[in-house]
């Protein structure tokens, strides 16, 4: 019988396989919570204290008509990209944003929280997955 | 039934399977019909790639948000797909070899390994290319990215391993560990972005639900598709002939060398 030739040869080697993979897996799933490359706009309203004067990348979509030049560059807040909860984080930005930074779209911000504000000093473009051809946003703006 | 052949079916079936298998499996036959289809099938690939790239650069329309250089998209997410579909071609082909002791599979494990570094590199190249306009950075540790790069490791690590050490019968059995082990970085490469907050855009087209994008942009990813899993197989034929042919002129030569010592 072959398969049973085949299950017998290949037993110590799946063995060996599998552990190696569960271990891996174990390091995987402790990772999990880490392994974010930002935080939550929701997360930072909720426990504000918690992120005080840290390092970290800031997540969300930036809130509608919300953009301001300042002296210092541009000040703009971001809202929860999950839901539709309108408590915003102010971020402040001394910077040229990339071309895709817009009002309505998601953004990353990588740097400090201080005293209730957001100090960036490196801001992403996020893209979401959805893509469109001209003639749909024009159907999107009159749909008849 | 019996007009059909019936009494002789399980004959014909047997000598297809027997012809497919041998084809496949035993190297004289394998050099025959590759040497005569590889041709063939590189011009079927590459007419429809650039067929495909042509409606992608040219006939479609610029996207609202990204502008041209969603384009890239048309080469990206092909050689994604299939930097994780050799993946799984080299586990599977060295469970093959392992397991049965098909020398041939080991033969298609390797030249899918060489293929799929190839593929994996492609794919973070032209990411980057379109990350720097889109995100305005070229490279960020988000787990989408970082899973595709330790992609790229782990082909290397099973190639070194596969062709570097000695004995030759050592380094498949480790080579066959990587890549057993590294299988379930393929899930975490395609679920990574569902798992994680990251910068990288979840699946546009390999979901279940509705594609996100119309269809005038997505056929010629289809064909474009189509084009490259075609290149990847002959380009995987093509490597495991220069493997086999390299193998025969070693023995020939080691061949030789005996005879000139028993001399």
């Amino acid at each position: 019988m072959v398969s049973h030739k085949l299950v017998n040869r290949l037993m110590p080697a799946m063995k060996i396989t599998l552990w190696c993979s569960f271990s891996i897996a174990c390091i995987i799933y402790g990772l999990r919570e880490h392994a974010h490359l930002f935080v939550r706009v929701q997360q930072i309203i909720d426990n504000p204290s918690q992120w005080e004067r840290q390092q970290l990348r800031v997540g969300g979509i930036v809130v509608e008509q919300s953009i301001r030049q300042t002296s210092a560059g541009i000040r703009f807040s971001v809202r929860d990209h999950l839901n539709k909860d309108p408590r915003a984080v102010t971020v402040h930005y001394a910077g040229i944003p990339p071309a895709l930074f817009k009002e309505g779209k998601a953004m990353v911000a990588n740097g400090q929280f201080k005293k209730g504000q957001f100090i960036a000093s490196e801001i992403l473009a996020k893209h979401d997955e959805n893509y469109q051809i001209p003639e749909m946003t024009q159907h999107a703006r009159n749909p008849n | 039934m019996e007009i059909l052949g019936y009494k002789n079916m399980h004959r014909t079936l047997k000598k297809l399977t027997v012809l497919i298998f041998s084809c496949l499996f035993v190297p004289r036959y394998f050099l025959a019909w590759s040497n005569r289809l590889i041709p063939a099938l590189y011009t079927i690939s590459l007419s429809t790639i650039a067929y495909g790239c042509y409606i992608g650069l040219y006939v479609v329309p610029a996207d609202v948000t990204q502008g041209e250089v969603f384009r890239i998209i048309y080469i990206h997410v092909p050689l994604a797909v299939l930097s994780l579909l050799l993946y799984l071609c080299v586990s599977i082909c060295m469970l093959l070899e392992r397991g049965l002791h098909l020398k041939m599979a080991g033969i298609y494990a390797h030249a899918a390994a060489v293929v799929g570094l190839l593929m994996t590199v492609l794919t973070l190249i032209t990411g980057m290319i379109w990350a720097k306009p889109t995100w305005g950075v070229w490279w960020v540790w988000d787990a989408r990215l970082t899973s595709e790069a330790i992609l790229a490791v782990l082909y290397i690590g099973y190639l070194i391993v596969r062709t570097q050490i000695q004995p030759k019968a050592l380094g498949a059995e480790i080579s066959a560990y990587i890549a057993w082990i590294g299988t379930m970085n393929i899930p975490l490469v395609h679920y990574s972005v569902n798992w994680w907050f990251t910068l990288h855009q979840g699946p546009s087209v390999l979901q279940f639900a509705q594609p996100k994008m119309p269809w005038t942009m997505l056929y010629p990813l289809l064909i474009t598709g189509f084009g490259f899993i075609i290149h990847a197989g002959v380009m995987v034929v093509q490597t495991a002939r220069c493997l086999i042919l390299s193998q025969q002129n070693n023995n020939q030569t080691d061949a030789n060398e005996t005879v000139v010592d028993t001399l």
